[in-house]
């Protein structure tokens, strides 16, 4: 009797240990992995679903993202091509800036409200210093300055005329585009990469993307977006700002003006095929206003959330089915 | 020649075996939505309960938690986006103060928030 209840003890205990593996080795296969961070000013958040190793590649996404700000974007870091080029008026570019600021150029050209030397109208405007409504003159000699302001791009040899180049309106989503292609490089089947408003997104299943309630707080949203292998980016007029005699004055500026988009839009958001691109069509359809806006979306073939400061949305077509609103006090209509 | 297992021993095995996925299911289930982590630069300093109430500056960010909400009380930032995030309470959500490099997460699974926000 006592040899019995002891075999029975072993045998237990040798598939309990059994059981404990197999769920351990079961949950380590189908590991979902998550790293934080800040680049860029933002949140970064990188998510990789069922790799074995997915915190490394979390992690080397972010480095990637951080190479890209430290190395080429960064206003803030002197070392960087952004810096170096706004100091010295020249540098001599490698392959990936070169093709990039190339596709700046082309895409800044698209829009006459958007521009890449939003540089010295932030400095006059002390945007993120608390803020400043310059005069009518300082404006017109901003102005004056702007349209003479060039970047010259001679193979790889750039030049910049009079002014200062800020890439802040479409960096972020370029940086997510950077990192979805480091991961599927990995062979890595499903990741979503958050950096600032922007995301990438890739894998078989849809994604539930949040769309930012432009009049509640980071966590809030009015809407749920299904979407995956594909970008979207959002640029509102709700997080950067200064008000002064009751008037909000943002980030987003409008190139033609030298001031502060003023129009009935709070919110945009863009699903596109690319990250720059994205990010790009946010900032320029805010500033570019709804009518103008939507032709430039239709001319990259993206699709467009508008959210005016009355809680009416415009939503694109392509769009329609995919949108959950979760919030009535927003009245949907979709562009024909 | 006795059996070597018995229908007893079946019972004891099937009882030690749900003893074993009980065990693992609440160790999985554990603590949701009772906690907070405080990440700095990327790394977590430290992990708060939701039940008790807590109010500390790091980074020039004044975290507090009362009644089991979490909120920033006081920041340096220029944005003042952390402090216009209000109150959060569910596993998932978080508020962030960018300029600070500072974030704090609700801990659980998220339940019916999204992947993701934009915005």
């Amino acid at each position: 009797m006592v040899k019995k209840s002891k075999n029975l003890l072993i045998i237990s205990a040798v598939v309990l240990v059994v059981v404990i593996f197999t769920v351990s080795l079961f949950s380590s296969m189908t590991n979902d992995a998550e790293a934080s961070n800040f680049a860029m000013g933002s949140p970064v958040d990188i998510k990789v679903y069922g790799e074995k190793d997915g915190d490394a590649l979390c992690g080397y996404a972010i480095e990637r993202i951080k190479f890209i700000d430290n190395v080429y974007l960064s206003h803030t870091i002197s070392s960087s091509a952004v810096s170096t080029l706004n100091r010295d008026g020249k540098l001599t570019a490698d392959k990936w800036l070169g093709d990039y600021l190339t596709e700046c150029v082309e895409l800044s050209a698209k829009s006459d409200s958007f521009t890449l030397f939003s540089g010295d109208m932030k400095d006059l405007w002390q945007i993120e210093n608390g803020g400043y409504v310059p005069t009518d003159s300082e404006i017109a000699d901003l102005l004056q300055k702007l349209e003479n302001t060039e970047l010259i791009i001679n193979s790889n040899e750039m030049t910049l005329q009079n002014g200062k180049i800020d890439l802040g309106a479409l960096g972020k989503g370029t940086a997510c585009g950077e990192a979805i292609d480091y991961l599927k490089k990995q062979n890595v089947e499903k990741a979503l990469v958050t950096v600032g408003g922007s995301i990438g997104a890739i894998g078989d299943e849809s994604f539930s993307i949040g769309v930012r309630n432009p009049f509640g707080g980071q966590n809030d949203y009015f809407a749920i977006l299904n979407a995956t292998n594909c970008f979207v980016s959002t640029s509102g007029d709700y997080e950067k700002f200064f008000e002064r005699d009751g008037i909000r004055y943002s980030h987003i500026f409008d190139a033609t003006t030298g001031k502060p988009v003023q129009n009935d839009i709070t919110s945009v958001t863009v699903v596109a095929e690319s990250g720059t691109v994205s990010d790009f069509l946010s900032t320029a359809i805010f500033a570019e206003g709804i009518e103008n806006g939507i032709k430039l979306a239709d001319e990259f073939g993206a699709e467009v959330i508008i959210v005016k400061k009355d809680k009416s949305v415009l939503v694109s077509k392509g769009l329609e089915n995919k949108l959950t609103i979760n919030d009535n006090s927003f009245s949907i209509s979709v562009i024909e | 020649m006795k059996k070597l297992i018995t229908k007893k021993d079946l019972i004891l095995l099937f009882v030690v075996l749900l003893a074993g996925i009980v065990g693992i299911v609440f160790m999985n289930s554990a603590d949701e939505g009772k906690s907070a982590e405080i990440i700095v630069d990327g790394k977590t300093t430290e992990i708060i309960s939701l039940d008790e109430a807590y109010e500390k500056q790091i980074n020039g960010v004044v975290i507090c938690c009362e009644k089991g909400e979490i909120y920033i009380k006081e920041s340096n930032c220029p944005d003042k986006v952390c402090m216009r995030s209000g109150r959060i309470s569910k596993s998932g959500e978080s508020i962030i103060c960018a300029p600070n490099r500072v974030a704090v997460k609700i801990n659980g699974k998220k339940g019916n928030l999204p992947d993701a926000i934009t915005g």
